[in-house]
């Protein structure tokens, strides 16, 4: 899995690349803390390139919303695709999050 | 019907993506779709991580998992760990419609298990846990 991290205005872009489980689902909260400490509370979380999703990695977005929640910012996810998008229906966190179809209607709606 | 292939490694995180990529290849090599793969891989990971975080108080014991096409059209894993006493498949489904703050996440891995794959059952036997999945290539669950 490979996260990075870009920045439009004062929104925070965090793209995820790859399989999110329990043996690195850690690393992205890391990186939502890292952002934070630096000041970050406006998240986009593109997930167009993760091909997976187990439930640690759900507990890492839970970790997302409810941080930025504490700090009344935003996460706005979206590219939810395949199984991810399935696991995200199954589980019940879509409607946890705002989820938009890709990258621009989610910086809109951030 | 052909042999079954077998993996052993210690319960450990480490091993969670070896484990998976020994049920990937066995399962690319039966002819799943790579949707059906991941599907499997998902099933596998959460019951594989509950084993690795839960089944040894003492660390380290073993996970087994062993593949087996059951037909042309029937693939199963089974993964077996001679921890504690555990049924998964016990738990109670979680109430996915909560709100944020009221969630409770215990029981989600077990939900997303039974909903990837066709069957999954629970032994105890000989003082190991064993789990059994079987997915189908035509499962009539998914699109």
């Amino acid at each position: 899995m490979e996260i990075t991290a870009n920045k439009q205005g004062d929104i925070t872009i965090l793209t995820v690349n790859g399989k999110m489980d329990a043996s690195n689902a850690t690393e992205f909260e890391a990186k939502v803390k890292e952002e934070m400490a630096a000041g970050a509370n406006r998240f986009v979380v593109d997930l167009s390139q993760l091909a997976y999703i187990s439930s640690a990695g759900l507990r890492s977005m839970l970790f997302l919303a409810k941080s930025v929640k504490t700090s009344s910012g935003a996460a706005v996810l979206c590219g939810l695709n395949g199984v991810v998008q399935e696991v995200f229906k199954i589980s019940g966190f879509s409607a946890l999050f705002t989820v938009c179809d890709d990258r621009q209607q989610a910086i809109q709606s951030c | 019907m052909a042999k079954p292939s077998e993996l052993t490694l210690p319960a450990a995180i480490e091993n969670l993506t070896a484990l998976k990529d020994f049920i990937n290849g066995e399962l690319d090599a039966f002819g799943l779709d790579p949707r059906q793969c991941l599907q499997v891989e998902l099933a596998c990971d959460e019951l594989l991580t509950n084993i690795i975080l839960y089944a040894y108080p003492k660390p380290p014991g073993d996970i087994t998992v062993r593949c087996q096409p059951l037909d042309a059209q029937s693939f199963q894993v089974t993964i077996i760990d001679s921890g504690v006493h555990f049924d998964p498949l016990a738990t109670e489904r979680p109430d996915t419609a909560l709100a944020l703050e009221d969630r409770p996440l215990g029981g989600l891995g077990i939900l997303l298990s039974r909903e990837m794959v066709d069957n999954i059952t629970y032994e105890r036997q000989n003082d190991s846990n064993i789990l059994t999945i079987t997915k189908n290539k035509a499962s009539s669950r998914k699109p």
